[in-house]
């Protein structure tokens, strides 16, 4: 009990409007973190000692948050010594983590839905050779590719969250959210998705949940015997005016936390990222001509300084791929005002102005710079990679269909 | 003990602020085809979850309390030549991440940040005071505050700071 709460007030996040608690604590154990991994740890190598997701100073964190909890908890147990509350708290405990455990899975299931978590695949990546990419990368374009999976991916996630919130469905919500949290650590574990601590964090939750049911899951399932039924605490409300308060209570909590997961989307009227309209110029362009001091450069594979293609991100970064199909991305600013192109190395901090010419009516777009004192003239066709096969949502039903 | 199903909603309601912030953050510097010596931690890019919160200034008004202001972002969908800033706000921070760093470290950490008020770091070592960095409080909301706008605490008297306390 001890590690859950402390792991979960300990580590911070801007909600829309929750209050954020986490981030009073944020620099206390980070220090704290710091401190156990430079002198109890002597750990040598510089690591992150930040609290941000699989950072080694999450993993640091974690370790001294069980050794806090078992240090209070043998405390608790020696000092306390009234013990007829227990039941009470178990209860409140139990109702606590299914509702942050719902929280969580509303967060990930509707960043499913709306297709944010899983976004389509940028043109960069989609120009990108399957085996140059990270595993990390590759399955997340893999499933931003196909909405229909990452919907269903979606509702899977928010099926067991709607379930924890209710006493008669909890059990049924945890073994679901257990199901499923299975699979989403194996998924973080097998493609290195660097999300590893907080979903075995999540799953560890829906095991806490189910916990006290395992005997009566093991008579019905394998001893086909019913069940008997728990003897533990449950609150009990005797007059209209409690029940009505529980109720309104618990509505406005429910309430409450969809609100805070949902208005984003309403704010932004985003449900299908998809579909957002994406800035202007994005998209993947095709060089057809590449001119450095008025010396045209052939799209030769021996060229080093040539560029075969390059793309516009929608977060704002320009991306050159040589002719050897490497890439290489730069922050970008575009001014429409005064057609120019603000490119930023980096690491150095050096920029390239372009000025632009773009021809929306043969999708021509024409770039002139100058980078240490050489000139270079470039001309791009905007390629369709909308049409491209990894993006055809179609579904063939028959072998005959793929290739026709 | 009486069960009050109030106050443990609220106790829920207050502890259910955790998050990790990197959730996509390399996935977000990769999709970008980011190179691992371009990857910043502290990068406001973290595409899978929206809104997306940036922090533009950051102001030391004294030893304890700072004051970021942050914009967040919902929807990138009309942005041309700027950014657009669906929201604006202000965030107080009591004793946090940014206590007792340099100005030259956190513009590292930080370069699209601004930061005013921060001493370099020769500055600081000649006014450096062990004691201030000793304590570390837990801030909480006040009771009677709208969600999202917090009460400043006031600081543990120091007599080398003379700054005067900012109210809310």
């Amino acid at each position: 009990m001890c590690f859950v709460l402390l792991f979960i007030i300990s580590l911070p996040f801007p909600n829309t409007f929750i209050p954020n608690v986490g981030s009073y604590l944020q620099s206390f154990f980070e220090g704290l973190t710091k401190w156990f991994g430079d002198n109890i740890l002597q750990i040598q190598q510089p690591y992150t000692h930040q609290l941000i997701s699989d950072s080694t100073g999450l993993y640091i964190h974690t370790l001294l948050l069980l050794l806090i909890s078992a240090m209070l908890s043998l405390m608790w147990s020696i000092l306390d010594k009234k013990q007829d509350y227990y039941p009470k708290l178990q209860y409140w405990f139990r109702v606590f983590i299914s509702y942050y455990l719902a929280f969580q899975l509303f967060k990930y299931g509707f960043n499913k839905v709306f297709k944010l978590q899983f976004y389509l695949p940028e043109p960069n990546i989609l120009y990108s050779n399957v085996g140059s990419l990270g595993r990390d990368i590759l399955y997340w374009s893999v499933m931003g590719a196909s909405y229909s999976y990452t919907v269903f991916a979606g509702i899977l996630e928010l099926i067991p969250a709607f379930m924890l919130l209710f006493r008669r469905t909890r059990l049924l919500g945890a073994l679901t959210a257990f199901a499923v949290l299975v699979n989403v650590v194996m998924i973080n574990v097998s493609f290195d998705i660097s999300v590893k601590i907080l979903s075995s964090f999540l799953l560890l939750l829906s095991v806490v949940i189910i916990l006290p049911n395992v005997p009566n899951l093991y008579r019905f399932f394998f001893l086909q015997k019913e069940t008997i039924k728990l003897q533990r605490w449950t609150p009990s409300f005797t007059t209209s005016k409690k029940i009505w308060t529980y109720r309104i209570t618990k509505t406005s909590i429910i309430f409450l936390l969809l609100l805070d997961v949902l208005l984003p989307y309403f704010k932004a009227q985003n449900f299908n990222d998809d579909l957002v309209e994406r800035p202007f110029l994005h998209g993947a362009y095709e060089i057809q001509t590449f001119v450095v001091n008025q010396d045209t450069i052939p799209p030769l594979l021996t060229e080093p300084n040539r560029w075969k293609r390059f793309f516009i991100h929608r977060e704002g970064y320009f991306i050159a791929e040589t002719m050897q199909e490497e890439m290489a991305d730069f922050p970008v600013q575009i001014n429409t005002n005064l057609e120019q192109m603000i490119l930023k190395e980096e690491l150095s901090g050096q920029e390239l102005i372009f000025q632009y010419n773009y021809h929306s009516s043969d999708s021509l777009l024409i770039l002139d710079g100058i980078l240490q004192n050489d000139t270079i003239h470039i001309e791009a066709r905007q390629i369709n990679w909308q049409q491209l096969p990894l993006l055809d949502r179609k579904t063939n039903w028959t072998i005959d269909d793929y290739f026709h | 003990m009486k069960t009050r199903p109030t106050f443990f909603a609220l106790l829920s309601l207050l502890l259910f602020s955790f998050q990790l912030q990197a959730q996509t953050k390399i996935i977000a510097h990769k999709s970008h085809s980011g190179k691992a010596g371009t990857f910043n931690i502290f990068s406001a890019h973290n595409f899978g979850l929206a809104p997306i919160v940036t922090t533009d200034t950051v102001i030391h008004v004294s030893d304890s309390i700072f004051v970021a202001i942050m914009h967040e972002e919902f929807s990138k969908s009309n942005w041309r030549d700027t950014v657009r800033y669906t929201e604006k706000n202000k965030r107080y921070y009591y004793r946090h991440i940014y206590l007792g760093k340099s100005l030259e470290e956190l513009e590292e950490e930080m370069p699209n940040t601004v930061f005013i008020g921060f001493e370099r770091k020769d500055e600081q070592n000649q006014n450096f005071n062990p004691r201030q960095n000793i304590y570390f409080y837990p801030q909480f909301p006040n009771q009677n505050s709208k969600p999202d706008y917090f009460h400043l605490p006031q600081p543990r008297q120091n007599k080398n700071d003379q700054t005067p306390v900012k109210k809310n």
